[in-house]
């Protein structure tokens, strides 16, 4: 039970931080398109979106105090709370030094997070009914056969006792 | 509301904001119908003892009073509802998708 609690927290806890990072890449991507640098756009997002996020992204996406947007994309390539974007992020990181544009390859990236979403979402409506159906037959059955039964159960153990 | 106060070009912006505005209400409103769905079904099932115990009060009415007549009656009465809440509050969790 507890490691079923943990399964299933640490797989919410991956599906927000997914949904968060693409709400990021698209404001990212929505400033780069109307014409400011990177860094600005970053710090820009970081104003507007970072407050609302989870801790451990806030933590890893906030440009510390007289840090700068490379020292970020170092640290994300290590402790980044989704696993599977790291070596992608490093790959913006080394864009981003080079001084390659980034739209596209954020975009890239935006869309291989929202393909993942998707297939998690599918994934997840597939297996609602199944467990909808075990919560009822553990949780929803024994109180309907508890109510029908106990007349029955206490008038023969009255009459055992008379 | 920046790009416009730093006089930056909006059209491009306004058409991916579309485009994003238009998935995220896509993608809520599928959750939120899912959610709907099961939680119809559930509550339709959750009201199921109760309807029978009206039925067989209406029909039996002895056989009722049997729950109302003593402590076991009433764990019986306890017990269901605790169960029913407990099996709202984890179907509440599951069904959760962020």
């Amino acid at each position: 039970m507890f490691l079923f609690k943990a399964r299933s927290r640490s797989l919410r806890e991956q599906r927000r931080y997914r949904h968060e990072m693409i709400l990021f890449f698209h404001s990212l991507s929505l400033y780069l398109v109307a014409g400011y640098d990177f860094n600005s756009s970053w710090e820009l997002v970081s104003e507007s979106l970072l407050r609302g996020m989870s801790r451990p992204l806030r933590d890893c996406l906030k440009i510390s105090q007289g840090g700068v947007l490379s020292d970020v994309f170092r640290s994300v390539q290590v402790s980044f709370p989704i696993q599977g974007i790291r070596p992608w992020l490093g790959v913006l990181g080394q864009f981003y030094e080079n001084g390659t544009e980034l739209v596209s390859a954020i975009r890239q990236l935006t869309e291989l997070l929202e393909a993942e979403q998707a297939m998690d979402m599918e994934n997840h409506q597939r297996c609602l009914p199944t467990r909808l159906n075990l919560i009822l037959i553990v949780f929803f059955l024994p109180p309907a056969l508890m109510l029908l039964m106990t007349p029955l159960v206490l008038g023969v153990w009255e009459t055992l006792l008379d | 509301m920046r790009s416009y106060q730093d006089h930056l070009e909006l059209g491009p912006v306004l058409n991916q904001m579309l485009v994003l505005l238009e998935q995220e209400r896509r993608m809520r409103g599928r959750l939120s119908q899912l959610r709907a769905q099961a939680f119809g079904q559930v509550a339709l099932v959750a009201m199921l003892p109760w309807a029978l115990l009206v039925i067989l009060g209406v029909f039996e009415p002895n056989m009722v009073a049997i729950f109302f007549a003593d402590y076991r009656g009433w764990a019986v009465i306890l017990a269901s509802l605790l169960f029913e809440m407990v099996g709202a509050i984890i179907l509440w969790r599951v069904s959760v998708f962020v």
